[in-house]
């Protein structure tokens, strides 16, 4: 585990990467996957997909190749952060058809970071650990008592562990988050959106509102970095410097969101329990 | 315990202070006395002086006022209304004598604040049927000022008797005393309502608001069905919004869990109807407010079960 120091030099790594993606990590931004044989359908050509049409594929190429090492050599550390404890009792089978680790750095204005793993196994069941990890307040002072007995002397109890501070929440994922899961995860344009991408991102139109041929990120926006791995495929990274309409951005951010049931929910269920023949 | 019950003593001191003070500011004290405005002519100040010169207490302190508040055409004169104010009240007049005590008690045209000497004067006025010296008594003994050892009661029986002598600003502190329990009253709402009412009616700018707020905590019973059957919906659609989702997740596709969704949706759009009729008894209390929430707080606890069956009869 890692301590808030060892956190910390990830703010400027980020802020960095957000400012000029390209130029601090070439090998993301344009990484871009390509249909592999053996999908369950094909994907649409990419010109059709609504949300990728606009995007300038040739200079995306061009600015930042596609280099899958160096994503791997950059994502890696903090990924590695993302990662359920070998202790923990729950964690995704053998058989887990789809496993999203998903990692929200501190950075600019927010001091938690998130660091998340949900998957689905075969029962289509959705399942999560995740660990919210506030750095913005310190650990308060151990109170000494107020009186010692004569010979009696007082030593500051040790420091609690990351996992005392901020316990890891696990279990089943909610049904909405489930479900926004499933949503994304079925779009077959998903295929063809880029791994990472930087800011700006290159645009063939203007987008209404704007003259430019690019989107940027807006200032302070939240980074977030993951691996999706699907059973049976290699497992893809990414990473995206702010909110992006990418199918993908939104696996990695309702990974990195995920609770348990509401109790809304709970009480659904108990509905669909009494409803049984 | 109310919200103004609990408001600690020194800002109930605060605000009866301030009313004391407001008092002794304006003309509109003793208002049933005062000449209109288009009264207070130089004609009429005239005719005043020289009943005032000629021994009548009462000319005396008119004249005073004309002074103090600068009418007839005079410039507005404290010291000039101070003299005359004494002249009435050593010859007896009960208003000269309270706003002597006014003055006395607020420092005024030059004198130096002695509560001890406003009670002296204030005594006399009430002694002389003023009502609004009682009001001023009411609040000296509240307070424990000019002397006097701090007692609810008798500030209650000075208040009261003010009140009912048509003083607006004491029957809507009665009000208060009877929502509250100041003083050692039994709180009665009912009672509280009605003086809040009555002080309105005398024109106290402030009893109405009083009367509205203590209407409303009344309804705190109906406010409650009102915001437990909002939360009742909101809870509902909640979990319908659960079971929008559920169908499109591969572990709901079977048929029979299908037809158990079914069921539970039609259950839970059946009590959402029940709801929704009841709502309609309520709704014309919407919306509800932080203070609604207070007074509901305040209110017997009733547990959902109990809240349904009142509620959604």
């Amino acid at each position: 585990m890692n301590s808030p120091s060892t956190a910390r030099p990830l703010i400027g790594w980020v802020m960095a990467l957000s400012l000029a993606a390209q130029a601090v990590v070439p090998g993301l931004a344009g990484a871009q996957s390509v249909p592999q044989a053996g999908d369950r359908a094909a994907p649409p050509p990419r010109d059709r997909c609504v949300r990728l049409a606009n995007i300038d594929w040739r200079r995306l190429e061009r600015q930042t190749p596609a280099n899958e090492a160096a994503d791997a050599a950059r994502l890696q550390p903090y990924l590695a952060r993302a990662m359920i404890p070998a202790e923990a009792t729950l964690r995704p089978s053998a058989e887990a058809d789809i496993v999203i680790r998903a990692y929200i750095p501190t950075h600019r204005y927010y001091q938690t970071e998130s660091r998340a793993v949900v998957w689905r196994e075969p029962d289509g069941e959705w399942w999560f650990w995740r660990q919210q990890l506030d750095w913005g307040a310190p650990e308060p002072p151990p109170i000494p008592p107020n009186a010692l007995g004569p010979g009696e002397t007082w030593r500051p109890p040790p420091p609690r562990t990351m996992d005392e501070r901020f316990p890891p929440a696990s279990g089943r994922l909610s049904a909405v988050q489930a479900s926004a899961l499933e949503t994304a995860w079925s779009d077959r344009c998903r295929v063809w959106e880029p791994g990472a991408a930087g800011s700006p991102l290159p645009l063939r139109r203007p987008e209404p509102g704007d003259s430019r041929r690019e989107r940027w990120c807006p200032h302070g926006a939240t980074p977030i970095m993951g691996e999706i791995t699907e059973r049976g495929r290699p497992a893809r990274l990414h990473f995206y410097p702010c909110d992006m309409d990418f199918s993908s951005r939104i696996l990695l951010s309702v990974a990195a969101s995920a609770t348990g049931p509401s109790d809304a929910e709970t009480r659904v269920m108990e509905r669909l329990e009494a409803a049984a023949p | 315990m109310s919200w103004r019950r609990s408001l600690p003593t020194r800002w109930r001191a605060v605000l009866m202070a301030l009313t004391v003070v407001g008092a002794a500011l304006s003309p509109v004290t003793g208002q049933a006395a005062q000449p209109a405005a288009t009264e207070r002519s130089p004609q009429v100040l005239g005719r005043l002086l020289a009943a005032a010169e000629a021994g009548d207490r009462v000319a005396m302190g008119q004249v005073g006022e004309y002074h103090q508040f600068g009418w007839g055409g005079l410039a507005a004169d404290e010291g000039a209304g101070l003299i005359w104010y004494r002249r009435a009240a050593e010859a007896g007049d009960g208003r000269g004598a309270l706003r002597l005590g006014l003055y006395y008690g607020n420092g005024l045209g030059g004198l130096t604040r002695n509560r001890a000497e406003a009670r002296r004067w204030f005594v006399k006025a009430a002694e002389a049927g003023e009502p609004w010296a009682m009001h001023q008594l009411a609040s000296y003994y509240a307070q424990g000022w000019g002397g006097l050892s701090q007692d609810w009661s008798q500030s209650q029986v000075w208040r009261r008797r003010a009140a009912e002598l048509g003083v607006g600003e004491a029957m809507r502190l009665l009000g208060q005393a009877y929502e509250t329990g100041e003083g050692g009253l039994s709180v009665d709402l009912s009672l509280a309502l009605d003086w809040y009412r009555r002080a309105q009616r005398a024109g106290d700018g402030r009893a109405g608001a009083e009367a509205a707020r203590l209407e409303r905590r009344a309804r705190a019973p109906e406010l409650a069905c009102l915001a437990h059957i909002n939360d009742a919906l909101r809870d509902l659609k909640a979990q319908r919004e659960v079971l929008d989702v559920l169908p499109g997740l591969p572990r709901y596709s079977g048929a029979d869990l299908q037809a158990r969704l079914a069921v539970v949706r039609a259950q839970i759009e059946a009590e959402m109807r029940v709801l929704t009729t009841a709502r309609g008894a309520y709704a014309h209390l919407e919306p509800i407010t932080d203070l609604d929430r207070y007074h509901i707080k305040q209110s017997p606890a009733e547990t959902d079960e109990a809240l349904r069956g009142r509620c959604l009869t």
